[in-house]
């Protein structure tokens, strides 16, 4: 509880800087529908992060059962999400070779007819672990999923978190079926905001995730679960952010807030994991599919 | 800002540390900083030229980091001209940045061109040789006491469709990247 809420504080922290880190050349120095691109994998990440570790199994009894799980996942980015080609929208700046993305390397640096226009560095991330912690209740093979970190102040800035799951067994109204099968829906909701005095640095996002999936599952001996599932999802960050533009190249938008939305690149995630039960005890690992691949493990203690 | 970089820094290294062996991407960050001046130069020759003064710290991304910042490295320069007397040209025009006391080069680069209206919307990147890097960067590793140049235009034996007097105004834009401890 304490690693995994600590994981989760790090994620906050992480996003604080990613978002803070940079005051010169930054993400909140790039006009939106650059912002947006710059920002992508970012939206990406919380989406393969926060819908991930749903399920270990499509089982669901009907009498009362109680999970609590901490889930830890190793996210990798791929190369084709590390640059972007920049469209900055500027007569005499078109055509431009790519650039990182925030997860990737070396901001380029472009010469038009208004001189330079420069672009923000990435941090090099090839990959990300998280984490996060769960608790589930079910009933007659409905299951309910909560996730929840308090809003919490971290120096001159506030972040918290919510998801809800909701989850059904299909199965159980199937006679003798050869699989457990389950469908799932998922929600996650990630808040950060700059609550400093200084107006220059405001930032607020707000990252909205869903997943819907079916998934199926197969106990051996009662003590091993083989499982998979397929899964529709997607990710969505809201951002408003002093835009300061150091390269003096949009004065019909500087020294205000702007809002963008940046759209994840998740849609559709395939998982195969396998699960043991020692008693009380849960222990899951399982490999998705997805837009960033994800490797996710989950330690539970279900009664 | 910098409050926020310096509160977060030991629990990112330090936490971050226990879920992955390679956090070396947690340990700088590093930031493209645009800086530049417009230089009007005027007079009635045979030469005329203006010095100014640029300062990283009139520069927030640099004050905002100033005591995180562990090197700046010269990345690229450039000149172009805003507006100018009609038809001037000389026999050179020269863009020379100067150490912040104004007295020591650190370059000096003459346009392949002496027509002002040459660089007009089309600016000019100031192609320097790695001596010529090799001392502005030796010159912005001591970025603490040396934070300043003096960067100076001038055409030489000007003239022009009209005039003396004469008068350009010109943008010189340089780029440096900050490399900040976090």
């Amino acid at each position: 509880m304490i690693k995994s809420s600590i994981t989760f504080f790090v994620l906050s922290v992480l996003f604080t800087r990613l978002i803070f880190a940079q005051a010169g050349v930054s993400l909140t120095a790039l006009p939106p529908d650059e912002a947006k691109e710059y920002a992508k994998p970012l939206a990406t990440f919380l989406g393969s992060y926060f819908n991930s570790g749903g399920y270990y199994s499509a089982n669901l009894p009907k009498e009362f059962q109680f999970k609590f799980s901490i889930i830890g996942s190793y996210i990798t980015i791929p190369k084709s999400q590390q640059t972007f080609k920049p469209n900055p929208g500027i007569a005499g700046y078109e055509n431009l070779e790519e650039t990182a993305t925030i997860t990737g390397s070396k901001g380029n640096v472009y010469l038009g007819s208004q001189g330079f226009i420069s672009y923000p560095h990435g941090f090099d991330i090839a990959s990300l672990p998280s984490g996060i912690y769960q608790a589930a209740g079910s009933y007659y093979g409905t299951e309910l999923l909560l996730r929840f970190f308090p809003k919490i102040k971290v120096s001159d800035s506030e972040t918290g978190f919510w998801g809800l799951g909701v989850k059904h067994s299909i199965s159980q109204w199937i006679k003798e079926p050869p699989l457990d099968f389950s469908v799932q829906l998922m929600i996650n909701n990630f808040n950060f905001e700059y609550v400093g005095n200084n107006p220059k640095d405001y930032v607020k996002t707000d990252s909205k995730n869903f997943a819907v999936n079916v998934h199926a599952s197969k106990t051996f001996n009662n003590w091993f679960i083989a499982y998979g599932g397929f899964q529709y999802e997607s990710s969505s960050m809201d951002m408003d952010y002093y835009f300061r533009d150091p390269n003096e190249l949009y004065p019909q938008l500087a020294d205000r807030v702007l809002s963008t939305n940046i759209k994840g690149s998740n849609n559709f995630r395939i998982t195969a994991g396998g699960a043991i039960k020692l008693s009380v005890l849960v222990l899951n690992v399982d490999l998705n599919l997805t837009s960033q691949f994800t490797l996710s493990s989950g330690l539970s203690i279900q009664f | 800002m910098k409050r926020i970089i310096n509160y977060n820094a030991a629990f990112v290294i330090a936490i971050v540390g226990l879920f992955s062996t390679s956090c070396d991407q947690f340990e700088n960050v590093f930031l493209n900083l645009p800086i530049d001046k417009e230089i009007t130069a005027s007079g009635s020759g045979p030469d005329i030229f203006e010095r100014e003064t640029i300062c990283f710290t009139d520069y927030d991304s640099f004050n905002d980091n100033a005591e995180d910042i562990e090197e700046i490295k010269y990345v690229t320069s450039a000149f172009f001209t805003i507006n100018a007397t009609a038809g001037l040209q000389g026999t050179g025009i020269i863009a020379t940045l100067y150490q912040g006391d104004g007295v020591t080069p650190l370059f000096s680069f003459t346009m392949p061109s002496a027509v002002a209206d040459d660089y007009k919307n089309n600016p000019l990147k100031l192609t320097l040789n790695q001596q010529q890097i090799d001392l502005l960067n030796n010159y912005l590793a001591n970025y603490k006491t040396n934070n300043c140049f003096v960067a100076e235009l001038r055409v030489a034996n000007v003239t022009g469709t009209s005039g003396p007097p004469y008068s350009i105004t010109g943008k010189f834009e340089m780029v440096v990247e900050l490399q900040i401890k976090l």
